[in-house]
C-alpha cells in the first residue's frame, strides 16, 4: 500500500548538504533502458517526514515525485516516459531533498546519475515459485510489460490443492525472442511439455526408451522448429548447516536432439562418464554451446540405479566440475561434429554453468562457481564472458555481487543482460537488469522496478528463469490450461537416432 | 430485567471458560497459524484461492484471538449474541430462552470435532469464519422476526394476541417472569448443551487442547508449564512428546526425563491435503531445538508453501534467520512479519536482537540452541526422517549437548547398537542417567560382558531390570496385539517411567523411517 504522497514541488531554500540520502532499492549511477518503467524508489531516514526527488536532463521538463514518512517516491509514468524518450543516450540528474521531522528545514542531498541507453525488449517472463525445497503448490509463469508495472499471467497451476491436478511448470524457453514458437514442461500430474506454434498449443511426452530420461533444459534452433535439450537424472540434498541451503545434482545427463516438426527424438552426446547439460544453440544455428562433467566411477552404475548414481555425486559432489564446450551441427546433413573445449574450467577448480550467446554471436555469457552446475544455490556463482573473437574471459565485475547471480538472458539488441540474484537476502531470487556496453562491458545492475518499491521485501516468490522477448504471449491461460489437463491426446514422441 | 437475561448471562459465563480457559489455547494457537496484512503480495497464496477474500477477511477477523483472554471473551461475546439473536428469531417464550445456545454448542463442537484439522494444512480461518456466519445468519433471523412482529402488531392489538408466542416477546409481563421462574427450559437445554460442549471436548480432544497450550508455552519459553502440561496427558499423541521433548531439552532434562511419558500413539485422523501425517505440527520446532537451523527453516518454507502464510512460521524463519547470522533474509521476515497487525513488539525485540550480538548470544533459547549446531557439514539426505530424530541417531561428531540428544534418540528409537555406542562417549563425561543404565542392562541381556565395559551401572539398577523381567516374563509371551495391549495394562502402574517399560510396551507401532525421496521444482 502506498500512503497518499503530498504535493511534488521543489523545496524552496533546500540547505545542500554532502550527504546520500538511503534509497531501497538501489538506483545510483546505472545506466537504464529508454523505455522501462519509472524507476520508484523508498527513501530510508526515519528522522524525515517528507521527501521530494526530481529528476533532470538536459532536454524535456523535469520529473518530480513527492513522498510522506514513508518515503516512497512513485514517479508519473507518462512524465517519465517523455523524459526518458527525450534524453536518450545522455544522463538524467536525480536529486533528492528530505525535510527533518522536527525542523521545518529541507535538505538537499547528493545528486545520482541515469544515464539513458538502448531500448531493451519489451517483455520479461519468469516463474513465481517459493525458494522451496521439494513441496510445490501455487505457481505460474508470468510475463512482465518492461515499459510499464503490469505484469500478465501465462499460465498457473491449481489454485486450490486437488492431488489428481497436482503439477509443477518449468524451463519456459521461446525461439529467437518471439513467442510464436515456445515451450515449457508440466512435471507430475498432466505431466509433458506444452508446446505452442504460432499461437497454438499443444502437449507431447518427451520421453523415450533411448534417451537417458526426461527432455529439461532446452534451447531452440534460431530459426528451424529444431531444439537441443538436455536429459537429466536430477536429484537434490539439503544441507544441515550450510546457508546455501540446497544442492541440487545431476547424476546422469545427455544432449537430445528434437524436431518438433515430426516429432522425434535423437542423441547428440550419450555418454557413460560425461554429464552434458545447458545447451545453447548460436544464433547462427551452427554450434551448440554446453557444459560437460566428467566423473569417474559413474559407468560403473547402471543408468536406471538411480540411488547408487545419486549416491556416488553426493559423495562427491564439490568436485563435480564442468567444463564450457561447443558442438558444431551441419544444418543441411543435420550432423554433428566433435566437442570442443571452450574454457577449461575444472583446471581453474571452476565450473561452469548455463551458456548463453549474444545475438551478434560474440560473447558468450554463463556463470562460474566453485563446482556444480546448478549455481542458483551457490553463492560463489558469478557472470562470466567469453569474447569468441580474442578468446578473453572476463567477469562481469561490475553487475556481479557477492551472493548469487545466475540464470541469464539476452535482449535481442544485445545491449542488456537480465539475470537472477539472491543478492538481496540471499534467498527470494529477483530480475537483475544490466547494460552491456559495445566494448563488451557490463553496467552496474539494477533490480526490475516496482510501482511500489517495497514490492520485493514483500513478494514471497523467487523469479525464475528470466527470460526477455520482443513480444507478449498471446496464448490465453485458459487455453494452456485445457491442453495441459487433456491427457488423452498425449503420446510420446519417437526416436529418429540409430 | 436481570432475570430476563439470566440465560445469556449464564450462557456467557459458560461460554467464557470455554472459550478463555478450556479451548482458549487452541484460540490462542490459531492466531499464531493465522497471518494477515493489507498488503496483497503476501496474501497472495491466500487470494489466489476459491474462497481468497472471504479467507483474507475472516483472518483479520481472527486479530483479537492474539490474546487467549480477550481473544475467548471476544468469541463469547459473539456466540452468546448469536444465541440471543437465536432466541429472537424464534420469538421464544421467556421460559424457552437461551435454547439459542444450541447453535454456537453446534459450531464449538464442529471446531473441537475438527481437532487438530482447524488449523494443520487447513485454512485457520475458518473457525471465526463460522463463527460470523452464526451471527449474520441469527442477525438476519432475527431481523425478519422483527419486521413480521411489527407487521402483526400493526394489524392486532397486542391485547388479543395475549395466547401467542409473540406477545411475550414484545411486552413481558409478572405472569412469564413467574413461569420462567418455575420452568426455565430453554436456559437448562442451553446449560446442558454448554457443559456437553465442555465435557466432550476435555474427554475426546484432550491432546489438540494440551499440544496448542504447549506452541504457546513454548512462544513464552516456559519449560516447566509445557513439561507439567505433557504429564497431564491421558494418552499423549506424537505432537504433546515433540513439544515435551523441546522442553526437557531446553530445561537440560531429556535424558532424565524423556520416558516419563507413556509413548502409546492414538491415531490422530488429518485431512488429507498432500499428506496427512502429524509432523507438520512440531518438525519445524524439534528441528530447530535440536540445533538443525537449516532443516528447521526448510520445514517452514515446505510449510509456507503448502499452507499459505502463516506467522508460527515466518517467526520461526525469522528465528533461524537471526541464529544463522543471515541478517538480510532476518530482516525481510520481520518486515512481512511487520505487515501484520499487533506484531510490532515482536518485530522490535527481533530487531534488537538482530542489531546486538552480544543481546542475541544472551538470549537463553537462542543460547540453548546455539549448543546444539552441527560439527558437520552434512546433508539432511544422510539422515533419516525427521531430520532431529534421524540426526541425533545418525550424528558421528557433534557438541557435548548433542551426546546427550543423541543418545536419547537412540533409546528413542530402541537402537541398543547406537545406545551401547554413545553410552561408551557418555560415560566419559558424566554419571550414566538411569535410562541409559536400565538400556545397557537390558541389552546386556543378549550380549554377555557387555556391563564390564561400563562399571559405573549400579546393582540396584540390574536388580531392578531383573525384576521387571520377572513380572513381565509371563505376559511377554503373547505377541497378538491384545497381548501387548494386556502387558502395557499390566505392566503400567509399577513400571511406568523406566526404559525397561518404554523398551517393552512403549512406541511399539513406530512409523517406518525412510530415506527421502526428492524431486526438483
Amino acid at each position: 500500500m502506498v500512503a497518499c504522497a503530498p504535493e511534488a514541488r521543489i523545496p524552496d531554500n533546500a540547505v545542500a548538504e554532502h550527504t546520500q540520502l538511503a534509497i531501497y532499492p538501489d538506483y545510483r549511477d546505472i545506466v537504464i533502458p529508454s523505455n522501462i518503467a519509472p524507476l520508484n524508489i523508498q527513501a530510508k531516514a526515519e528522522e524525515c517526514n517528507a521527501f521530494v526527488a526530481c529528476i533532470r536532463g538536459s532536454k524535456g521538463n523535469a520529473v518530480l515525485a513527492a513522498a510522506g514518512r514513508d518515503g516512497k517516491l512513485l514517479f508519473p509514468e507518462t512524465e517519465w516516459h517523455e523524459l526518458l524518450k527525450a534524453n536518450q543516450g545522455s544522463d538524467l540528474r536525480v536529486t533528492l531533498y528530505s525535510k527533518l521531522k522536527d525542523a521545518d528545514q529541507w535538505r538537499q542531498h547528493d545528486d545520482y546519475t541515469l544515464t539513458v541507453a538502448e531500448e531493451i525488449d519489451p517483455y520479461l517472463s519468469y516463474r513465481l515459485i517459493e525458494p522451496s525445497y521439494e513441496l510445490y503448490r501455487q505457481l505460474g509463469l508470468y510475463q512482465r510489460d518492461l515499459t510499464t508495472f503490469r505484469e500478465d499471467v501465462i499460465y498457473e497451476n491449481n489454485d486450490d490443492f486437488e492431488a489428481e491436478h497436482n503439477h509443477c511448470i518449468n524451463c519456459h524457453n521461446y525461439q529467437n525472442y518471439s513467442t510464436q514458437n515456445m515451450l515449457f514442461h508440466v512435471r507430475a500430474e498432466h505431466g509433458g511439455t506444452v508446446f505452442v506454434k504460432d499461437g497454438k498449443a499443444d502437449k507431447r511426452i518427451m520421453l523415450n526408451d533411448s534417451i537417458l530420461g526426461n527432455a529439461v533444459y532446452p534451447s531452440w534452433h534460431p530459426t528451424q522448429p529444431w531444439l537441443v535439450f538436455s536429459s537429466n537424472q536430477t536429484g537434490q540434498a539439503f544441507y544441515i548447516r550450510d546457508k546455501q541451503k540446497i544442492e541440487v545434482v545431476d547424476y546422469g545427463s545427455d544432449l537430445i536432439f528434437y524436431d518438433a516438426e515430426h516429432n522425434t527424438v535423437s542423441n547428440i552426446l550419450k555418454t557413460p562418464t560425461e554429464m552434458e547439460n545447458f545447451p545453447c544453440w548460436a544464433p547462427d544455428g551452427k554450434r551448440v554451446y554446453y557444459c560437460s562433467a566428467y566423473v569417474a566411477g559413474l559407468d560403473t552404475v547402471a543408468v536406471t540405479d538411480k540411488d547408487r548414481r545419486s549416491d556416488v555425486i553426493l559423495r562427491e559432489y564439490d568436485k563435480v566440475r564442468y567444463n564450457l564446450m561447443s558442438i558444431a551441427f551441419d544444418e543441411k546433413t543435420r550432423t554433428w561434429g566433435q566437442p570442443q573445449l571452450e574454457m577449461d574450467c575444472v583446471r581453474d577448480s571452476l565450473s561452469v554453468s548455463v551458456p548463453r550467446v549474444s545475438p551478434d554471436g560474440r560473447y558468450v555469457l554463463f556463470t562460474l562457481g566453485s563446482y556444480g552446475q546448478f549455481h542458483i544455490w551457490h553463492s560463489s556463482s558469478d557472470l562470466y564472458v567469453k569474447d569468441v573473437q580474442t578468446q578473453e574471459i572476463r567477469p562481469l565485475t561490475e553487475a556481479n555481487s557477492p551472493d548469487v547471480d545466475s540464470y541469464h538472458t539476452w535482449s535481442s539488441n544485445g545491449r542488456w543482460i537480465v539475470f537472477s540474484s539472491r543478492r538481496e537476502d540471499g534467498c527470494y531470487t529477483r530480475p537483475y537488469i544490466a547494460y552491456f556496453d559495445k566494448e563488451g562491458r557490463a553496467h552496474k545492475a539494477f533490480v526490475l522496478p516496482q510501482e511500489d518499491p517495497e514490492y520485493n521485501l514483500l513478494r514471497l516468490k523467487s523469479y525464475n528463469v528470466p527470460e526477455l522477448t520482443r513480444d507478449a504471449v498471446s496464448t490465453t491461460p485458459e487455453a494452456l490450461r485445457e491442453v495441459i489437463y487433456n491427457d488423452d491426446k498425449v503420446g510420446r514422441v519417437g526416436y529418429a537416432g540409430k | 430485567m436481570l432475570r430476563k437475561q439470566l440465560p445469556y448471562i449464564v450462557g456467557f459465563v459458560l461460554l467464557a471458560f470455554f472459550c478463555c480457559y478450556e479451548f482458549g489455547p487452541v484460540l490462542r494457537h490459531l492466531a499464531e497459524e493465522n497471518y494477515v496484512s493489507l498488503e496483497r503480495l503476501p496474501m497472495a497464496y491466500v487470494l489466489r484461492r476459491s474462497l481468497g477474500m472471504l479467507f483474507w477477511v475472516g483472518r483479520f477477523l481472527m486479530l483479537p484471538l492474539q490474546s487467549q483472554w480477550l481473544g475467548g471473551l471476544y468469541v463469547a461475546l459473539l456466540l452468546t449474541l448469536s444465541a440471543w439473536l437465536a432466541d429472537k428469531s424464534l420469538c421464544l417464550r421467556q421460559q424457552w430462552r437461551g435454547l439459542g445456545f444450541v447453535l454456537p454448542v453446534l459450531v464449538m463442537g464442529w471446531a473441537a470435532y475438527r481437532g487438530y484439522n482447524l488449523y494443520m494444512r487447513n485454512e485457520p480461518s475458518q473457525l471465526i469464519l463460522w463463527i460470523w456466519g452464526l451471527l449474520l445468519l441469527t442477525s438476519i433471523g432475527a431481523g425478519i422476526s422483527a419486521l413480521l412482529l411489527r407487521s402483526a402488531d400493526r394489524k392486532t392489538d397486542c391485547k388479543t394476541n395475549c395466547k401467542t408466542d409473540c406477545k411475550t416477546d414484545c411486552k413481558a409481563g409478572s405472569k412469564e417472569a413467574s413461569q420462567m421462574s418455575v420452568r426455565p427450559y430453554g436456559l437448562v437445554v442451553g446449560l446442558v448443551a454448554l457443559v456437553t460442549l465442555c465435557g466432550g471436548t476435555y474427554a475426546g480432544r484432550q491432546n489438540l487442547l494440551l499440544s496448542c497450550e504447549m506452541q504457546n508455552l513454548l512462544i513464552d519459553e516456559d519449560w516447566e508449564a509445557m513439561n507439567e502440561a505433557a504429564l497431564s496427558a491421558r494418552r499423549p499423541d506424537r505432537s504433546v512428546a515433540a513439544f515435551n521433548v523441546i522442553a526437557l531439552n531446553q530445561m537440560g532434562q531429556v535424558l532424565e526425563r524423556a520416558f516419563e511419558l507413556d509413548y502409546d500413539y492414538p491415531t490422530v485422523q488429518l485431512d488429507s491435503i498432500g499428506g496427512m501425517d502429524e509432523g507438520v505440527n512440531y518438525i519445524a520446532e524439534c528441528n530447530l531445538h535440536a540445533g538443525l537451523v537449516q532443516p528447521a527453516y526448510h520445514y517452514a518454507m515446505e510449510q509456507l508453501v503448502m499452507s499459505g502464510p502463516r506467522l508460527r512460521y515466518f517467526k520461526l524463519m525469522a528465528l533461524t534467520a537471526l541464529i544463522n547470522n543471515e541478517r538480510a533474509l532476518c530482516e525481510k521476515m520481520l518486515h512481512v512479519i511487520s505487515q501484520m497487525p499487533l506484531q510490532s513488539g515482536y518485530v522490535e525485540h527481533m530487531r534488537e536482537l538482530l542489531n546486538d550480538e552480544s543481546q542475541r548470544d544472551s538470549e537463553p533459547m537462542i543460547a540453548r540452541i546455539r549448543q546444539f549446531l552441527p560439527q558437520e557439514d552434512k546433508f539432511e539426505q544422510n539422515f533419516r526422517t525427521p531430520a532431529f530424530l534421524g540426526y541425533n541417531v545418525g550424528v558421528l561428531a557433534g557438541t557435548d549437548e548433542t551426546l546427550n540428544t543423541s543418545v536419547a534418540a537412540a533409546l528413542y528409537s530402541k537402537d541398543m547398537e547406537n545406545i551401547i555406542l554413545r553410552a561408551s562417549y557418555l560415560q566419559q563425561k558424566r554419571t550414566l542417567p538411569l535410562c541409559v543404565q536400565q538400556a545397557l542392562v537390558i541389552a546386556s541381556f543378549k550380549r554377555p560382558g557387555l556391563l564390564d565395559r561400563f562399571p559405573g551401572i549400579d546393582k540396584f539398577v540390574q536388580n531392578e531390570v531383573q525384576n521387571f523381567a520377572i513380572e513381565a516374563a509371563p505376559l511377554s509371551k503373547d505377541k497378538s496385539e491384545e497381548g501387548k495391549e494386556l502387558m502395557r495394562k499390566t505392566l503400567v502402574d509399577n513400571w511406568k517411567g523406566t526404559y525397561m517399560y518404554y523398551y517393552y510396551c512403549g512406541n511399539l507401532n513406530q512409523t517406518v523411517q525412510r530415506k527421502t525421496e526428492t524431486a526438483v521444482n
